[in-house]
């Protein structure tokens, strides 16, 4: 009992790699594998009427291992979905493509298994090199600048130091939200960028915050500080896109001396300004931002209502994509209808609701890079035809079944 | 006894069960008043009826539809059932009242339309809370005369658990939802009730009056509306518009002021209902008479003919009060339905409400509904007689016919919208509920008994109950104006059909693996192994179709999504969901692969596999959360939770039932092998 089905009697001992490439090829594997992705989707999905779909995501199903916040089952950690795949991933090759049996009755079995291979390389393809932000563009303007939706950046500036040096070009520098959103509590990170005379100390990272007076009844004595203000934790929001982070960094000059310091959130809009070793710099905590190689152009933006109604039959816009040698083209975007343009992807995702209808200001699109934009399409192909030649062959046996037993069962005349 | 005869009682019990409870629970028993001729207005003539059903309307949520599928839903949502029927003084017959009949009483005569026992109340609890006293039966029809004493509690409640509906909707007791639903179709009904009052209730002109146009008018009472047109288009009222917007001090005349100020208060109408036809073709500027009134004075588009409808609208509702004239008021109000109706074709706004109106009309699911409930009960009479094939092949027949009158309503409704079979919530069920009858009678090819047939009768009756109880249950229109993203018939047909059909099929393999888990309870094996193998193959076989369209459906809709927000895969609820199916399947299969399961424990999971497709279809609209908005339904968790109840049960009787099988095999085979060697087997 309990033995796959397609492990026959060796006749001679194999060698360790058969022995390996059975073991990860085993049924048993597989139906623990689905078993422990059903509990896996069902938790992350349960869970997300209380964390929201964003917390979810990263804990149950980006993850190799659920964090401890997300345990649902007491202690007992689940294997995070990327995990899941990747032994599925190893458990496919090896069963159901490398040693399963071949002949015509399995054929279509082994297409589809291929597909699933297809599925989880373009799952990961997505995970580790996806970007994806939104780009306004008001009607008659171009962009270029793509905002992402939930990843901050401390944004430092050149400007033009006291005493009105410019500064040089590269004067704007980025620090990615990876180095600071672990620096909670008592942690701190401290970084820089080679040929600025300072180093900036984060810490105190709250998810959503507010600057407010020390004084005010929000404010812990957890709560960092920065002279008069205090930053104040909000409940973070299931919704991730509302949080507002907030983060304190103090400024040390080269040579190891306090500079300043100051809450960043990007609530804010003032940045916070210093001076060290005769420049000047800003310092802003804002929303990722990135160029991408053309500039999309607003002709027009035309949304389409329900008689009588605020609800959106469709909305499109027309556009001009201008390339950096300057070659443009005219496009129609609308739901359901992006454009693939130099590796990029532009979608209609929203508009102004603020004005009133047919004399909307701008719209929003979502860009996105993905190499593997259209993998899943492919698989999906290889995979139907597999699963239909499975069919197929098992409709013939069938048939050739009944049909013997239909002539057993009547008598020859 | 005869195992068949058993499975008939079952069956027969099953329906007749059934049957009592929705006989009991859909339609709470009509009031014994017996109204006299004097109580009542005059009937609607049939043709005026007939324009009136016809009439277009540019409903609050984007659908232009006809009046009758307004009116229809508005009596549904108040009265729990779709038509008004009371006892008459001196007739014989209850006389009865379309939608439409019951919406132009509430229209033109609300002093008779308020003593309709209009309101449904679902338990007397509510009236008591708000300060009234109920009848005897718990569930039971009031009138709106009954019910306005506590008008002032009735709007603080609305307000109140409105608030706490939206704030915390899982502290809502039974009684507050309830209060919540009442206090709700009484403002929904005032509304209608007093729609013509601006066009009924008259103001009076001074006696000096210094206009041209108006003068005829001096010291006289003229409905509100028309008098408001009739000031609005005087050359007094354009001369001080002039000089305002020249930006001129302008002092209007006593005698101006005076009205003015009638109009404020007598001009407030708590609902709009747009009637009047875009201005132009493309356009979408549907109007009511609050938008004709705002558009006449703003000179907006609908300006030029606005004076002469304000005043048609008052002449309506004015020869309406007196019922002697009541000849030439209903031709009055033909014609006024007609009109709307060619001013809606003229400019190409009409579209398909004559076939809306038909759709509702027909009510084809609703006898699809009752033809399989009568077919259940004769399916039930067939195990008693195994040998009547014929009657079988009959019987298999009609259900074919039933189905493809199901196909038929489905079509229509295809056929009205342009968009694929499926577009919410609402859809899935029919569509369901076809392809898992069509599959299960396919079955019978494999097994030659009755029990696909059974199984596809038992799924179309039930299934079509359940869309009537949705429809009531929320008792909106069930044809939606779709979300910009839905608008594509390319995945609607693509997507969302396969993927409704992997729930289908799963969902009926499921079924099959029920009965099997029932037929092991009963013991029928000894007698009918074939049935057995039957079952088995047929479980297999449908779940490996599961499979095959989950799998597809859902990376459809990814494929769908990566083309409409960016994103191929984005763990949102609605896709885990079907994730989850899909899963279950291939656990499933696997397991079998894997020798973990043989047969009852094939069917002992199958059969679990129901709780992840309910959870799919259903469960994970609760959650509110995701890019699927468009399907978020509420106030479902008891429905779902007796469903995985039932299911649950099913399954553990199964478990309980292998194991002590599992027992009884390892104590014969121990004492098989207790006996001496040599002793001979009886079997």
């Amino acid at each position: 009992m309990n033995q796959p089905e397609n492990s026959t009697q060796p006749r001679t001992k194999p060698g360790f790699p058969a022995r390996l490439l059975a073991l990860f090829a085993s049924f048993n594997i597989a139906v623990v594998v689905f078993a422990l992705m059903i509990v896996v989707t069902f938790t992350g999905t349960w869970l997300q009427k209380k964390y929201g779909l964003y917390d979810c995501q990263v804990w149950y199903f980006e993850s190799w291992i659920t964090p401890r916040p997300a345990w649902l089952w007491g202690w007992l950690p689940l294997p995070g979905m990327a995990l899941l795949l990747a032994v599925m991933f190893v458990n496919v090759l090896s069963g159901g493509i490398i040693r399963i049996r071949k002949s015509k009755r399995t054929i279509g079995v082994v297409i589809s298994h291929m597909s699933i291979l297809g599925f989880i390389v373009a799952g990961a393809v997505s995970l580790w090199s996806k970007t994806d932000g939104y780009m306004r563009v008001f009607e008659g303007d171009g962009n270029s600048i793509v905002e992402s939706h939930f990843d901050w950046v401390i944004e430092v500036r050149e400007l033009k130091s006291a005493d009105g040096k410019q500064p040089a070009a590269d004067s704007v520098s980025y620090f990615p939200d990876k180095l600071f959103t672990d620096c909670t509590g008592d942690k701190s990170r401290t970084f820089f960028k080679s040929g600025w005379p300072f180093e900036i100390k984060a810490s105190g990272y709250l998810r959503n915050a507010a600057v407010v007076p020390s004084g005010d009844p929000s404010v812990t004595g957890d709560s960092p500080r920065q002279g008069d203000y205090a930053l104040s934790a909000i409940p973070v929001n299931p919704n991730n896109e509302r949080n507002v982070a907030g983060v304190r960094v103090e400024i040390t000059d080269s040579l190891g001396k306090p500079a300043t310091a100051g809450l960043l959130n990007a609530a804010v809009m003032r940045p916070l300004v210093f001076d060290t070793g005769g420049r000047r710099f800003s310092l802003a905590l804002t929303r990722e931002r990135w160029q991408v190689p053309f500039t999309i152009h607003l002709d027009d933006f035309r949304a389409k209502y329900y008689p009588g109604t605020q609800k959106a039959e469709s909305y499109e816009s027309d556009i001009k994509v201008i390339h950096e040698g300057g070659n443009e083209s005219k496009h129609r975007i609308s739901m359901n209808n992006p454009l693939r343009d130099s590796g990029y992807v532009a979608y209609q995702t929203d508009y102004d609701h603020d004005s009133a209808p047919g004399e909307e200001k701008y719209s929003v699109f979502t860009i996105v890079k993905n190499r593997s934009d259209q993998w899943p399409l492919y698989s999906l192909i290889v995979c139907t035809i597999g699963l239909v030649i499975h069919f197929l062959v098992k409709l013939a046996s069938f048939l050739k079944r009944s049909a013997a037993t239909a002539a057993k069962a009547s008598p020859t005349p | 006894m005869n195992p068949r005869n058993i499975v008939a009682v079952v069956f027969a019990a099953l329906a007749g069960v059934s049957l009592l409870y929705l006989g009991m629970s859909s339609r709470p028993p009509e009031p014994e008043k017996v109204f006299t001729a004097a109580e009542l207005p005059p009937a609607w003539k049939p043709e005026v009826l007939d324009a009136f059903e016809l009439m277009p309307l540019a409903d609050n949520d984007g659908r232009v539809k006809s009046m009758h599928t307004f009116a229809y839903f508005e009596l549904l949502r108040t009265r729990a059932y779709a038509t008004l029927s009371l006892k008459v003084e001196g007739e014989k017959q209850k006389r009865s009242w379309t939608p439409a009949a019951w919406l132009l009483d509430c229209f033109f005569y609300p002093q008779f339309a308020n003593n309709y026992p209009s309101f449904v109340v679902e338990d007397g609890e509510v009236l008591a809370q708000l300060g009234l006293s109920p009848h005897e039966k718990q569930r039971d029809r009031y009138t709106f005369n009954e019910l306005r004493p506590a008008r002032e509690a009735i709007v603080a409640a609305a307000q109140r658990l409105g608030m706490k509906a939206q704030d915390k909707p899982e502290e809502m007791t039974r009684v507050e939802s309830l209060t919540l639903a009442l206090a709700r179709n009484f403002a929904s009904y005032e509304s209608l009730t007093t729609l013509f009052d601006s066009a009924r209730e008259k103001i009076a002109f001074p006696a000096e009056v210094d206009d041209e146009t108006l003068k005829q008018f001096a010291g006289k009472e003229v409905p509100a509306l028309q008098a408001f047109g009739l000031v609005v288009s005087s050359p007094a009222w354009k001369n001080i518009d002039k000089q305002r917007t020249a930006g001129e001090l302008a002092t209007p005349p006593e005698w101006l002021k005076g009205l003015v100020m009638q109009f404020e208060t007598k001009l407030k109408p708590v609902r709009d209902l747009y009637w009047y036809p875009p201005t132009a073709k493309g356009m979408d500027n549907w109007l009511g008479s609050t938008g004709l009134t705002n558009d006449l004075a703003k000179g907006g588009l609908h300006a030029s003919g606005a004076v002469a409808r304000l005043t048609e609208l008052s002449e309506l509702a004015t020869l309406a009060t007196d019922l002697k004239q009541n000849d030439a008021f209903q031709d009055k109000l033909l014609a006024f339905a007609t009109a709307r109706t060619n001013e809606a074709k003229a400019v190409d706004a009409y579209g398909k409400v004559a076939q809306d109106r038909a759709y509702l009309k027909w009510r084809v699911f609703e006898y699809v509904k009752w033809f399989f409930v009568l077919l259940f009960l004769f399916t039930a009479v067939s195990w008693l007689m195994p040998r009547a094939l014929r009657y079988q092949k009959v019987l298999r027949g009609c259900a074919w016919v039933g189905f493809a009158a199901l196909l038929g309503g489905i079509l229509q409704r295809v056929f009205i919208t342009g968009w694929g079979p499926v577009t919410n919530i609402y859809e899935t069920i029919p569509y369901i509920t076809l392809m898992a009858g069509i599959f299960s009678l396919l079955m019978s090819r494999v097994m030659k008994n009755a029990l696909p047939l059974s199984v596809a009768v038992a799924i179309g009756a039930g299934g079509m109950f359940l869309a009537s109880m949705h429809e009531a249950g929320k008792s909106e229109d069930t044809i939606d104006a779709l979300q910009a993203v839905l608008r594509s018939n390319y995945w609607l047909w693509t997507h969302v059909t396969s993927i409704n059909l992997g729930y289908a099929t799963v969902l009926l393999a499921a079924i099959f693996s029920m009965v099997y888990i029932f037929a092991r309870v009963f013991d029928l094996m000894r007698k009918e192994t074939k049935l057995f193998t039957d079952l088995t193959r047929s479980a297999y076989g449908i779940l490996c179709f599961g499979l095959f369209f989950g799998l597809i459906g859902t990376i459809l809709g990814g494929i769908w999504g990566n083309e409409s927000w960016g994103r191929f895969w984005g763990w949102d609820p609605k896709e885990n969901g079907a994730l989850l199916i899909v899963l279950w399947c291939l656990m499933v299969l696997h397991m079998r692969l894997a020798g973990w399961i043989r047969e009852f424990g094939f069917h002992i999971w199958t059969a679990m596999g129901a709780i992840p497709t309910i959870f799919s279809w259903w469960h994970v609209n609760l959650l509110n959360v995701g890019l699927h908005s468009y399907g978020f339904t509420e106030g479902l968790e008891t429905y779902l939770r007796i469903a995985y109840g039932i299911v649950a049960g099913i399954v553990i009787l199964g478990i309980v039932l292998r194991f002590l099988e599992g027992v009884a095999r390892r104590q014969m085979a121990a004492a098989k092998q207790a006996l001496p060697a040599g002793s001979a087997d009886p079997a």
